[in-house]
């Protein structure tokens, strides 16, 4: 059968279980494509707990949640979690505040609020009929940049008391772990790694940097930041001889990644938005390989997992992957 | 098992909607409680009784009930609960027997007006069951039941609000049949003045960001039908089919009530709302009015736009599904004898779908060789040449068709198929064809539409959770009528995954556990097609 294993990007989220049915829903509803009834299984690589103490209670209904009110939550929680750099070491205060000045977010707590309008805005409103307020951005903003530097710096985290991790060791270890099972569930069928936000980096890195990942049928990266020059820097080989990102040659290995890369992004999608294509940047043998599909999500929150589930095209391109 | 076990069992159980697990737990209860000194606790006895209510299972609970009393279990509420179940099994006499005492002997108020509530829906029902409203008895009935609801609703007007709705809902009902009532309430009046008490008790529940009780929200819905809002109606149906402790119980009685009671056919979006709401929680099962389901009849509804903005995106969306559903019935054929008799069910396929020296037809016929066979050896079989198909969702079932040829078959203890032509193509769009079957996780359902023991369409939903498969079969739960051999089995987005053929109360497990258990078993439709396939 065909499996798809999921990894959620940044930000706090409702418990896995939660999680996982509400982003099948999002594919389902409405008049979408039920991976269940077409007897495809699923396995959500769940990490909020890694960063946060405790799970969002899940929305009463599905039609509660619109996209701008995850957004304002999101925006809440991105506050709430403004001090949570931890202890930043040269090279991970340079990572900072190199994506920071460039997004237009200073990373101190006294700049956080501060009204100051940095020229990136324009990067990000050009053609927003429905912007989202520029305070909301720059916080998403800033919970993206402290992820991605947890991650790429494998940051210790402490959410809860007696609960430290490593963060890339220990979103790494679940990646890979997932992948295994989801490997064994599919006895044949595709497997396919959906991956959106934050996870799309998780997924890359360990695909291209962690031997003992196993391979894949096909890759979907949603609202990806990986586009980002800082974070290429970082998806580097760590040393001479190992694997890592190159623009030459960042496609994953065929034994990695048997079959395509789509790339999904909406222009507006404050995430992905300085650099949404992602075909330039990780090329096979010097030539593009992935597929970039532009989308236009609706409301003013482009990044959300469920507005670019409800796209059709996203459904049908999910549904060629899977074979059905 | 002590008495507070088996609690948690039965809930789970229940919950899983596994009949044989319940019948069994049931049934070591009722030992326990025959053979105990003394009856067990009066929670312990309501809440096992409750739980069985909840998820519908009306002949152990009927059971348990009995037991409890023979036990000295004297509550009111477990005499209530025993009366329910006889009512739910139509054994309407006994239920009434019990009720008229438990109304006379009540020293709670409440508990009165739950048992008048009940004696009330004895009499409807027998106005209803009779369909002969000439009849003084009948009338009579009616009157009894106008009168048990409203004297219970007069009791506490601020609390009684479905022995309200119901005492208008049977006057308007006497109206349109024509049955005089001596008097009686003004429907629209009492309409009113519910959909007032209600307003009140729901604006002072927002305040604290709460929502009326399921009851309350289909008795307003039924009060606005009343007063002839229909969009209202539907806003207050909206917010009953989002609320959570609206479960097939609920929505069943609310189903029948606007079908029975109010009349709505499948052409209201009202009934075909809640119908959709039904379907979607477990045990929903809705049965279709000769001639009723033909197919979405679009100019009698509010166009699509005005019915998402009521409706909101989800109940729209659920709707939207059972009309996707009505619209697959219409290619679900009754097949008859020549007298008319159903004797099974079979769907239409495109000839493209299966390949090889079938893929120039443009419309087969496909049903069970134990429904239809050219061969001598099954003998209850109807011959080819006998066999008319019908198609009730699309015209009612008025035009017959006959079969022409028999162009394949498997014998039924094989595939249990055959596949036939009809003499004039119907212009009817074949089913479609799953590519995969769907997750054996417990969390799927299968959709059988056809006509059980050859009679009316009914959308045979009723906890068929998709248990397993193997090379050949399929398997999903709760014994379907026999007649429902033939029947397309569907998967949730309306694509046909099998051919119905059985059901048994003990069955090979293909869940992947040793053992046995009930369960349906339907041909996949991959194994047909492959059959097919390697025909010369």
């Amino acid at each position: 059968m065909p499996h798809v294993t999921f990894i959620h990007g940044l930000a706090n989220k409702p418990a896995a279980e939660a999680l996982l049915r509400s982003w099948e829903h999002g594919f389902a509803h409405p008049d979408g494509f039920d991976l269940g009834d077409h007897g495809v299984t699923t396995s959500m690589v769940y990490w909020a707990d890694v960063l946060y103490a405790e799970p969002l209670p899940e929305a009463s209904s599905t039609e509660a949640a619109t996209s701008e009110e995850e957004a304002e939550a999101l925006a809440a929680e991105a506050a709430s979690a403004a001090g949570g750099w931890g202890d930043l070491d040269a090279e991970g205060r340079a990572f900072v505040e190199r994506l920071g000045t460039k997004m237009g977010v200073e990373h101190s707590e006294a700049s956080a609020e501060a009204p100051v309008e940095p020229e990136a805005r324009g990067a990000y409103e050009a053609l927003e009929r429905i912007p989202l307020p520029w305070f909301i951005k720059r916080r998403v903003l800033r919970l993206l940049i402290r992820d991605a530097h947890h991650y790429l710096f494998n940051a210790s985290s402490s959410p809860r008391p007696g609960d430290t991790y490593a963060v890339q060791e220990e979103l790494r270890r679940r990646f890979v772990a997932a992948l295994k099972e989801g490997a064994e569930r599919t006895e044949g069928g595709p497997h396919v790694v959906v991956s959106h936000s934050m996870g799309t980096i998780v997924a890359y890195d360990c695909l291209v940097r962690v031997p003992e990942c196993p391979a894949v049928d096909a890759v979907v990266t949603i609202g990806s930041p990986l586009g980002l020059d800082e974070v290429q820097d970082r998806l580097r080989p760590e040393g001479a001889g190992q694997p890592g990102w190159s623009r030459e040659d960042g496609f994953p290995s065929p034994d990695k990644l048997r079959g395509p890369w789509v790339n999904v992004y909406d222009p507006l999608d404050v995430v992905c938005a300085l650099d949404p294509r992602l075909a330039n940047d990780y090329r096979r043998g010097g030539r593009p390989a992935i597929d970039d599909l532009e989308v236009s999500n609706e409301g003013s929150w482009r990044h959300g997992f469920l507005n670019y589930a409800r796209r059709g095209v996203v459904r049908d391109r999910l549904r060629a992957l899977l074979g059905l | 098992m002590p008495f507070d076990d088996v609690l948690p069992a039965l809930r789970a159980a229940a919950d899983a909607l596994d009949r044989d697990r319940v019948a069994e737990l049931c049934g070591a209860f009722i030992a326990e409680v025959v053979a105990a000194p003394e009856p067990p606790p009066v929670a312990t006895a309501r809440a096992v009784l409750s739980t069985l209510r909840r998820k519908r299972f009306f002949a152990p609970m009927g059971r348990v009930a009995d037991a409890l009393l023979q036990a000295g279990q004297d509550d009111p509420q477990v005499h209530r609960q025993y009366a329910q179940a006889l009512l739910d099994q139509h054994l309407l006499s006994a239920a009434q027997h019990v009720l008229e005492r438990l109304a006379a002997d009540a020293a709670d108020p409440a508990e009165e007006a739950e048992a008048l509530g009940l004696l009330g829906r004895v009499f409807k029902q027998r106005y209803l069951d009779a369909s002969a409203p000439h009849l003084e008895r009948v009338q009579a009935a009616l009157r009894r039941a106008v009168a048990t609801y409203h004297a219970a609703y007069q009791r506490n007007p601020d609390a009684h609000l479905w022995h309200g709705i119901n005492a208008a809902a049977l006057v308007a009902r006497a109206a349109r049949d024509g049955v005089p009532l001596d008097g009686g309430p003004d429907p629209a009046a009492l309409a009113g003045s519910l959909l007032g008490t209600l307003r009140a008790k729901r604006a002072t529940l927002e305040e604290r960001g709460e929502e009326l009780p399921a009851f309350d929200l289909a008795t307003a819905m039924e009060a606005a039908l009343a007063l002839g809002e229909a969009e209202q109606a539907l806003l207050w149906a909206r917010r009953y089919t989002a609320c959570s402790d609206a479960e097939a119980f609920e929505l069943a009685s609310t189903e029948r009530q606007l079908r029975e009671v109010w009349g709505l056919t499948a052409v209201s979006p009202l009934l075909s709302l809640i119908r959709a709401a039904l379907l979607a929680r477990e045990l929903g099962h809705v049965t279709l009015q000769r001639g009723e389901a033909r197919g979405p009849s679009e100019e009698r509804l509010p166009s699509g736009q005005t019915l998402e903005l009521v409706l909101g995106a989800q109940a729209y969306q659920t709707l939207r599904w059972y009309r996707q559903g009505l619209e697959c019935a219409r290619s679900v054929a009754r097949i008859e004898t020549d007298t008319g008799a159903g004797i099974g069910t079979g769907f239409l396929l495109s000839g493209e779908a299966l390949a090889g020296p079938f893929a120039g037809h443009s419309c087969l016929l496909l049903t069970n060789s134990h429904v239809v066979s050219g061969d001598p050896a099954t003998r209850d079989a109807l011959r080819p040449d006998e066999a008319f198909a019908t198609f009730e969702a699309t015209d009612g079932g008025t035009t017959r068709y006959r079969v022409a040829q028999l162009l394949a078959e498997s014998p039924p203890g094989e595939l249990d198929f055959a596949v036939l032509t009809l003499e004039e193509a119907p212009a009817l769009p074949p089913c479609a064809i799953a590519r995969a079957l769907p997750r054996t996780d417990g969390t799927r359902r299968l959709y059988v539409i056809g006509h059980p023991h050859g009679r009316t369409l009914s959308f045979s939903l009723q906890d068929n959770v998709f248990l397993g498969f193997d090379e050949r079969f399929l398997h999903y739960r709760s014994p379907t009528d026999p007649g429902s051999s033939g029947s397309p089995v569907f998967n949730g987005a309306w694509e046909a995954v099998g051919l119905h053929h059985a059901g048994y109360t003990r069955v090979r497990r293909l869940d992947g556990q040793p053992g046995e258990y009930a369960a349906n078993e339907g041909i996949r439709l991959s194994a047909i097609l492959a059959a097919l396939e390697a025909t010369p």
